[in-house]
C-alpha cells in the first residue's frame, strides 16, 4: 500500500515545462494535497487541465501565460504576477493570483473563482460562461467583453468598454469607470448584490464597505437585430 | 410619338442592365427592409473564379505506362499530424468531415456524418458549439476545435479528441467570427453554448485568449501540455495571405495546416463576405505548398484543403497539387440530402426551389440538416443518411483512386502536378502547370529562366 502524501516540492529550474506538468501530475495520481513548485520564472502552460478535487497547487513565483487553465477543481495559487489567459476555459476549481495578471484572465471560464490581488490587463473576463472573477485592483480595457454567465467584481477602477455586448452575468466595479462599452447598463445595487459581494469578497480575504459598487448588466439590445437602434449596431458591428 | 413616349411602344426587347441585373435590385430592395447586410448559407454565389476544374490530368499513354485501373491496388492510407504528436491521426482515405457546428447542423445530421466517418475511416470534427455527444458516440476519430468563441468548450472532451484543431479563421468568412440566427438557438443549443435562448450569436473572430502569431505558438504550447503531446495540433485558417500566414503557422508550431478557399461553406454568413473575401481554393493550395516549400516543411507539416471540394477528382487533383488530405463539408451536406428534391412545398414556403436553396440560416431546412425544430430534424433519417454520405466518400475514394491508376501510381499521394496540364492561363499562372498545348508556363521566375536559358544559348552561339 503506499503511503498517503501530503505535501510534494517540485523544483522547476532544470525541468523542462512538460516535465514540471507531469510532476505535478503524478504527484496528484500519488496522492498528493499539496505541491509547491519553486522558481517557475515566469514560464507558461503549468498546471493546465488539471482535474483534481481537493489539491492545492502553489507556485512559488511568478508564472507566464494559461497558467492553470483548462483545470477542473484544484486550488492554485501563484505567489507573484501572472501572464496572459490566467485560467481561461477553467470548468471549476479556485486560483488565486497574489500579484497582476495579463489580459485575458479568466477567459471563458465556466466555473470555480478566480482571484487576482493586484490589477488585470485588457479583456479580464471575457466571454466568461461562468463562475467568478474578483480583482482587488484596477482592470483594463474591454473587461468583461462578450461575457455570457458569471460575476465579475473590480475593487478598484475599469478601463473603457467595461462589458461591450455582454449577452448576460454581472459585473460590479468599486471605483471608477472610464467608459462603458456597447449595450452596457448601469442597474441599481440591491440589497440581495450587497449580501452577494460581501459574501465574494469576504471569501477571498477582503473587507471593503461594498456600498460604493457599481452594477453593470447587459442592456440586451444586441441580442436580436432591430432596425430602431441603428447606432447601436453600427458601432457594435 | 414624342421622345417621353417612345419605351411605351413594345419596339424593344426587355434588356436587363449590366450594371443593375435584377438580383442587384433585389438585394438594394431586400437591404433596404433589413437595415443590415444580406445574410445567407450554403456557399457563394459569384462566378469566375479559378478552380480545380482548371485543371485537367495527363494520364499514361506511351510515355508513362499506367496502372490496371479497375482492378490493381492504389493505396489512400493518409497519415496527419507526425511533426510533433505521439499519435498522429491515421485515416483509412485522405478525406475529413470539416468543422460543422452542432447547432448549424442538426443532431441528426452530426450524427450520421460520425457513423459514415467511422465505417470510411476518416475523422469528423466538432466546430462552433462544442462536441455533439450524438457524434462522439458514432465516430472512432474526432478532431476538436478550439474556436474564438469557446463556445461548448470542455477540455474533457478535448482530452477525448484524436487531434487538437485550432481555428484562426474559415473560408467562407475569414477574418470575421461565426453566425447563428436566434431561430436556431434553441434550448438545447443555448445551454451548450450559455447563450440566451433565441439570441442572434454573433461569434468573436479573435479568440479571448491570445492574439497574433507569437501569441499562438505559446496556445499551441498550452494544447500540447494539456493533452500531453499525445494528438496532432491542427491550425484552419480561411485563405487569404496565404503564404505568409503558412509560414506563421508554421513557426508557431502547427503540425497540421488547414486552408479553407474561399468556397468553403457555412450555415450563415454575411453574403458580402461569402462573395468578395478570401482567395480561392486552387490558389490557396498554390500558395501554401510554395510557402511550405519555402521553409522546407513539405512533408514535416501536413496540408488538408478545403472549400468547394465536390468530388474525388477535385481531391485527386488537390493531392496532386501538394496536399495531404482534403476536407469536406457541403458535399457531405448535399450527400445527407441538402437540396435534395424532397419537401418542395417547404422550399417554395423559403422562395425557393431544390437545388438553389442557401436558407440554412433559418432554422427551415426542409430536409433536416441545418435545423434545430425537432419536426423537421425528423426528416433525416440516420441510418439512411450515413448510408448515402459513406456512398459518397466512396466514390470520391474510387474516383481519387482511378486519376491515380490512369496516371501510373499505386499510392494517390504519389499524385503530383506533372501529372497535369492547366486548361486556363489563370489556372497555368497559380499553380504553376504547363498551360495544356505549351510545355512552359509564364510564372515570373519560369519567364526569368527561359529568358535567361535563350539569352545564354545565344552568347553560346556567339562564340
Amino acid at each position: 500500500m503506499v503511503a498517503e502524501m501530503t505535501a510534494v516540492t517540485v523544483e522547476a529550474q532544470d525541468l523542462e515545462t512538460r516535465e514540471v506538468n507531469r510532476a505535478i501530475k503524478r504527484s496528484i495520481a500519488d496522492g498528493a494535497k499539496e505541491i509547491h513548485v519553486l522558481h517557475p520564472a515566469g514560464r507558461h502552460s503549468f498546471a493546465v487541465a488539471l482535474r483534481a478535487d481537493d489539491v492545492k497547487v502553489v507556485f512559488e513565483g511568478p508564472t507566464g501565460w494559461y497558467t492553470a487553465g483548462m483545470n477542473f477543481g484544484p486550488h492554485v495559487v501563484i505567489e507573484g504576477n501572472t501572464g496572459w489567459g490566467v485560467g481561461e476555459c477553467m470548468m471549476g476549481g479556485r486560483i488565486e493570483v497574489l500579484g497582476h495578471a495579463g489580459s485575458g484572465t479568466a477567459a471563458s471560464i465556466r466555473g470555480g473563482l478566480v482571484y487576482v490581488q493586484g490589477d488585470t490587463g485588457a479583456r479580464a473576463g471575457i466571454a466568461m460562461k461562468g463562475g467568478a472573477l474578483v480583482v482587488g485592483g484596477d482592470s483594463g480595457y474591454m473587461t468583461g467583453f462578450m461575457m455570457q454567465r458569471g460575476t465579475i467584481v473590480i475593487c478598484g477602477d475599469a478601463a473603457d468598454g467595461i462589458g461591450d455586448s455582454m449577452y448576460e452575468g454581472t459585473i460590479y466595479v468599486g471605483g471608477s469607470i472610464a467608459s462603458r462599452g456597447a449595450d452596457a447598463e448601469i442597474e441599481e445595487v440591491t440589497d440581495e448584490d450587497r449580501v452577494l459581494l460581501k459574501q465574494m469578497l469576504g471569501d477571498v480575504g477582503i473587507d471593503e464597505n461594498v456600498d460604493g459598487f457599481t452594477k453593470i448588466v447587459s442592456g440586451r439590445k444586441l441580442w436580436n437585430f432591430s432596425t430602431k437602434e441603428p447606432e447601436l449596431w453600427k458601432s457594435a458591428l | 410619338m414624342t421622345e417621353s413616349d417612345e419605351r411605351h411602344e413594345g419596339l424593344f426587347t426587355l434588356r436587363e442592365s449590366p450594371v443593375w441585373p435584377r438580383h442587384v435590385i433585389e438585394e438594394i430592395q431586400l437591404k433596404s427592409q433589413l437595415g443590415r447586410y444580406h445574410i445567407q448559407g450554403f456557399s457563394m454565389h459569384r462566378r469566375g473564379v479559378p478552380t480545380l476544374d482548371d485543371l485537367t490530368f495527363v494520364p499514361c499513354t506511351l510515355s508513362r505506362v499506367p496502372l490496371e485501373g479497375y482492378r490493381e491496388k492504389c493505396q489512400t492510407r493518409t497519415v496527419l499530424g507526425t511533426r510533433f504528436a505521439e499519435n498522429p491521426v491515421v485515416l483509412d482515405r485522405p478525406i475529413t468531415i470539416a468543422g460543422m457546428s452542432y447547432g448549424a447542423l442538426s443532431a441528426n445530421a452530426k450524427t450520421a456524418l460520425g457513423r459514415a466517418a467511422k465505417r470510411a475511416g476518416i475523422s469528423t470534427t466538432t466546430g462552433d458549439g462544442g462536441m455533439c455527444g450524438e457524434e462522439r458516440e458514432e465516430v472512432d476519430l474526432m478532431v476538436y476545435q478550439v474556436l474564438p468563441s469557446r463556445y461548448g468548450f470542455n477540455p474533457d472532451h478535448m482530452k477525448l479528441a484524436q487531434a487538437v484543431e485550432v481555428v484562426v479563421g474559415q473560408g467562407a468568412k475569414p477574418g470575421t467570427g461565426g453566425l447563428l440566427l436566434g431561430a436556431k438557438v434553441s434550448e438545447t443549443i443555448a445551454e451548450q453554448r450559455t447563450l440566451p435562448v433565441g439570441v442572434d450569436q454573433r461569434s468573436p473572430v479573435r479568440h479571448p485568449d491570445f492574439i497574433g502569431p507569437d501569441d499562438l505558438q505559446l496556445k499551441i504550447e498550452e494544447i500540447r501540455e494539456a493533452t500531453d503531446w499525445k494528438v496532432p495540433v491542427y491550425v484552419k485558417m480561411g485563405a487569404s495571405r496565404t503564404a505568409d500566414d503558412v509560414k506563421l503557422a508554421v513557426k508557431a508550431g502547427a503540425d497540421v495546416l488547414v486552408i479553407d478557399g474561399m468556397e468553403g461553406g457555412t450555415g450563415a454568413s454575411p453574403d458580402v463576405l461569402l462573395d468578395h473575401t478570401g482567395i480561392p481554393t486552387l490558389s490557396a493550395l498554390s500558395e501554401a505548398m510554395r510557402a511550405l516549400d519555402d521553409m522546407k516543411a513539405i512533408g514535416e507539416v501536413q496540408v488538408v484543403i478545403s472549400g468547394g471540394i465536390k468530388n474525388g477528382v477535385d481531391a485527386a487533383k488537390a493531392l496532386a497539387l501538394g496536399a495531404d488530405a482534403v476536407s469536406i463539408g457541403t458535399a457531405a451536406l448535399i450527400a445527407l440530402n441538402c437540396n435534395a428534391p424532397l419537401y418542395e412545398e417547404d422550399y417554395a414556403k423559403l422562395g425557393v426551389q431544390p437545388g438553389f436553396c442557401h436558407h440554412c440560416h433559418t432554422s427551415r431546412c426542409p430536409v433536416g440538416i441545418t435545423t434545430q425544430d425537432p419536426e423537421l430534424m425528423k426528416r433525416l433519417q440516420v441510418d439512411e443518411a450515413a448510408d448515402r454520405v459513406f456512398n459518397f466518400l466512396q466514390s470520391m475514394t474510387m474516383e481519387m483512386q482511378m486519376m491515380a491508376r490512369a496516371c501510373g501510381k499505386n499510392d494517390v499521394h504519389d499524385l503530383e502536378a506533372e501529372d497535369m496540364r492547366a486548361l486556363s492561363l489563370e489556372a497555368s499562372l497559380i499553380t504553376g502547370i504547363p498551360l495544356a498545348g505549351t510545355d512552359f508556363t509564364l510564372r515570373p521566375e519560369d519567364i526569368a529562366a527561359a529568358v535567361a536559358a535563350r539569352i545564354s544559348g545565344a552568347n553560346g552561339q556567339g562564340h
